[in-house]
């Protein structure tokens, strides 16, 4: 979370619930807005680190408000995160622990789990497609896709375990 | 006994398939059970070369089993004539092919109208059929081409549009995205949505996990064995809360 709120502070100043907002209408339904304690919480933090200042700007009709602006730091690693390469998404290893010691007990059966393993990869696969559907915006349509392309190849995988298992 | 055939569109008991070529045999289906309810859509998956294709041949008459029995409707049918499976295809069975099999000397239009008034529609249902299709499938501007100049996922996607123009009581299809761009896929995603919607029974093959993800139950085919064949699971909900992460939009967190 701290990386996000670092770039969208670098646009303009802003406060927690701005933050929050600003979240939820860039990614839409592709993503599941954190609780505005948990944003609060990151700010404190990144403000601890040096990496943002706030100050509180008083309001005539309401509480006052805390507003919060990158710092020359905070800057500084921000462009730092932007200019790194990212790894890929990991190889679901859960999974591929309970294949392979699962059945060294015999307490699972491969055939068994590879299969409903599919059936459940297939029913996520349906609510993303769900959600795609519903996804009218192209940020959080893409971020779906992504999802479904792992899903894919998640699926492709587990049909590479069962020929090289049988 | 009977209550089961009327709710039974399609039955399979342990069908074989043995192809021999040049001395050598190869088994593409080993006794392979399956069955498909009435408004059921269910899809078969596996890797090349695991007998999907073969299985879906079987079914739709286009191959004979080696052993093995095939009911449609509470009817056997794996012993008919060449020219009785061809009216079956006409009128029960809507089948689309890897390969397209369009006539090529007619246009897109007549070669889905044509299917329509073979399966019985008047000239006018056939006519409305047929723009009906093309329309969802994004081919209405293709209307007057000619099959063979086509690319073949449009081709593909005709051959989808001919296989259900009679209102076929069964569609089986192979692999009916293959090779489709985006929007094609999802053209044919809506496609087959509606029909089941509308209480069309199918049975698909495909390699792709969007358009499974829509069936109610899922074969699958390995080495000519049918490894698994269960309902899917429904998709996880939307679950909010506190604490609470939903299974769907686990995916997309935001990490630190």
């Amino acid at each position: 979370m701290r990386m996000p709120l670092l770039a969208l502070l670098a646009k303009e100043p802003a406060h927690g619930y701005e933050l929050r907002g600003q979240l939820e209408q860039i990614f839409g339904q592709a993503y599941p807005a954190p609780n505005i304690g948990q944003i609060y919480v990151t700010l404190q933090r990144l403000e601890r680190d040096g990496l943002v200042h706030s100050q509180d700007v008083v309001q005539s009709t309401r509480p006052n408000k805390r507003v919060y602006e990158l710092t020359d730091a905070g800057r500084e690693v921000l462009l730092r995160w932007l200019d790194r390469t990212s790894d890929g998404a990991r190889v679901r290893d859960e999974f591929f622990m309970k294949l392979t010691l699962g059945a060294l007990s015999g307490s699972a059966d491969q055939l068994g789990l590879i299969n409903r393993q599919r059936r459940h990869y297939l029913a996520q696969m349906r609510g993303l497609a769900e959600l795609a559907a519903s996804a009218d915006r192209r940020i959080p349509r893409l971020l779906i896709e992504g999802a479904m392309l792992h899903l894919q190849a998640d699926l492709d995988w587990l049909q590479r375990c069962q020929e090289d298992l049988a | 006994m009977i209550g089961e055939h009327e709710h039974t569109m399609l039955r399979a008991c342990s069908l074989t398939k043995t192809f021999t070529a040049n001395g050598s045999t190869t088994t593409a289906v080993r006794g392979a059970d399956l069955g498909l309810r009435r408004g059921e859509f269910a899809v078969v998956l596996g890797s090349p070369g695991s007998g999907k294709s073969t299985l879906l041949h079987l079914l739709g008459g286009l191959e004979r089993p080696t052993s093995g029995q095939i009911w449609l409707n509470g009817q056997r049918v794996d012993g008919l004539s060449q020219a009785r499976w061809a009216v079956l295809r006409r009128r029960e069975i809507g089948f689309m092919f890897q390969f397209a099999g369009l006539i090529e000397n007619m246009t897109v239009a007549d070669n889905v109208e044509v299917a329509a008034l073979m399966g019985g529609a008047s000239r006018r249902q056939a006519a409305g059929r047929r723009q009906e299709l093309l329309t969802e499938l994004g081919l209405a501007d293709l209307a007057g081409a000619a099959p063979a100049r086509l690319p073949v996922s449009e081709q593909q996607r005709v051959a989808l549009a001919r296989a259900m123009a009679a209102r076929p009581a069964l569609l089986l299809a192979d692999e009916p995205t293959g090779g489709l761009d985006n929007v094609a896929t999802l053209a044919v995603q809506r496609l087959l949505a509606r029909a089941h919607a509308d209480g069309q029974s199918i049975l698909l093959a495909t390699r792709d996990s969007r358009v499974a993800s829509a069936a109610d139950r899922v074969i699958s085919l390995f080495d000519g064995m049918v490894a698994d064949d269960a309902p899917l699971p429904d998709a996880p909900r939307e679950v909010t809360g506190p604490g609470r992460r939903s299974a769907v939009r686990e995916v997309l967190r935001l990490r630190d």
